[in-house]
């Protein structure tokens, strides 16, 4: 006989005793208690399974605990649980704060170029504060985060550790989008998908991608308009080119592109950076089967 | 490990919820109704079968508790059908907690059975569980009870 709750996984290294790990064991079973007594504000003793696995997920986001780890097992022995929980409800209200600045400022610097799914995704983690419920669902993303990042929020972090790294990520790309002329970026979209408004696509890779061609090249990166003439140099020069070499020549046409937008900041620079090391992939890909047409793009 | 941590649960449960009985037969001894070792152990056992099925898991104390104070002073329970009738509210209980989407707190759902269990059921368990709790949760389900108007025995007691 047994219950169906499974919220254990790895519990206790080699050198733990079982008396170790049944005191473990029945301190975060009466914590969960207490969680699930504060949930029910006391109306209930008894809760779906589920429920309770949703809990004791939160709780262990909270407290910072992977049950699969087996330093769960110290940490749950050393640490007064109700304390530590607490205590990072605090910083976690914090965080929501910071989430709230934010989003603000991803509002506000929303490039002229529309496109649906930024639209709602900004507009569903508009009401994350009010519907993240953070003291028993503190892991979860209650928002309906549809449009997609150049460089995507790792799944390992939840709740509103995701959503900050998100609207990082968004503010960087925003930014960097800001500081080319719109009619020319929405002409560089329509070449790329002439559906971008209504499409799942990120806007800031086509933009980019052209940006640290251009500037590779040493043409006008502000232009955005890679023209076949401009592609086919690219190609000439990246082909003979062994793949780190690529990935080189990229991140410094990355950073020059990032000194001619002047923009400073390491986060930017680094996403740039990453971002560029990806194309080299494409570029690679795209060279075996002849040409850079599908990655460089010309205005229709 | 995940089976230890619930058999651990389960322990501490039982442990708890045998000391919980021990002392229900203090109040219910005036009633005339005691429950033996064997058949607080028996019902204890019974409750995790009752949450297994119901997929629910419980915390702190259990409802046996509740249960045995809510209905020790009905006139249809007696010593002879004392433990039968409790294991069976126990079951019931689970049941029409999950029934009801968790919208009745565990004091209003005990005071819905005892009222219909002492009143129009008169000690039929079949009557409490295949009827008047059935028609409770319909109205629960088809808008809450906080939408329905009327007196709480009429939803009951149909």
């Amino acid at each position: 006989m047994k219950n169906e709750l499974t919220p254990v996984g790895a519990f206790g290294p080699q050198d733990t005793t079982d008396a170790d790990i049944m005191a473990a064991q029945i301190k975060l079973w009466e914590f969960l208690g207490r969680r699930v007594h504060s949930y029910t504000t006391g109306d209930s003793s008894s809760v779906r399974i589920e429920t309770a696995q949703e809990l004791l997920n939160s709780a262990c986001y909270v407290l910072g605990i992977d049950l699969g780890n087996p330093s769960a097992l110290k940490a749950i022995l050393d640490w007064d649980l109700d304390r530590r929980f607490e205590d990072i409800i605090k910083i976690i209200e914090g965080e929501i704060q910071t989430a709230k600045r934010l989003w603000q400022a991803a509002c506000l610097s929303v490039p002229q170029i529309e496109n649906i799914s930024l639209s709602t995704t900004l507009h569903s983690i508009g009401s994350f504060p009010k519907r993240y419920h953070y003291r028993y669902f503190a892991h979860v993303i209650p928002c309906d985060i549809d449009y997609q990042l150049c460089h995507p929020v790792s799944e390992a972090l939840l709740g509103v550790d995701y959503i900050i790294e998100y609207l990082h990520h968004i503010l960087i790309e925003q930014d960097f989008l800001c500081r080319f002329d719109p009619a020319l970026c929405i002409r560089l979209l329509d070449a790329y998908c002439p559906d971008y408004k209504g499409q799942l696509i990120n806007l800031f890779e086509p933009i980019a991608t052209n940006a640290i061609g251009l500037a590779f090249i040493g043409s006008d990166t502000l232009k955005l308009d890679v023209s076949s003439q401009e592609c086919e140099r690219i190609a000439v020069i990246l082909k003979p080119m062994p793949k780190g070499q690529v990935i080189n020549v990229l991140q410094s046409a990355a950073y020059f592109v990032c000194s001619t937008l002047e923009i400073h900041q390491p986060a930017t620079r680094q996403y740039l950076r990453r971002m560029a090391e990806g194309l080299s992939l494409r570029i690679h890909a795209a060279l075996s089967a002849g040409n850079l047409d599908g990655v460089f793009l010309s205005f229709k | 490990m995940e089976q230890n941590f619930s058999l651990v649960s389960i322990q501490i449960q039982i442990a708890a919820a045998m000391q919980e009985l021990d002392a229900c037969n203090e109040l219910s001894i005036h009633f005339g109704l005691a429950l033996t070792g064997q058949q607080m152990l028996r019902l204890t056992e019974q409750r995790f079968q009752a949450l297994k099925s119901t997929g629910r898991i419980e915390f702190g104390e259990g409802v046996l508790k509740k249960l045995v104070i809510a209905f020790c002073d009905s006139p249809y329970i007696t010593q002879s059908n004392y433990e039968e009738t409790l294991s069976e509210l126990q079951d019931i209980f689970y049941y029409f907690k999950s029934e009801s989407g968790d919208t009745l707190s565990d004091d209003e759902l005990i005071e819905a059975m005892k009222s219909v269990f002492d009143g129009k059921a008169q000690g039929s368990l079949e009557y409490l569980a295949g009827t008047a709790l059935e028609n409770l949760c319909r109205i629960i389900r088809g808008g809450g009870i906080d939408e329905y108007e009327g007196s709480p025995e009429d939803d009951y007691e149909e």
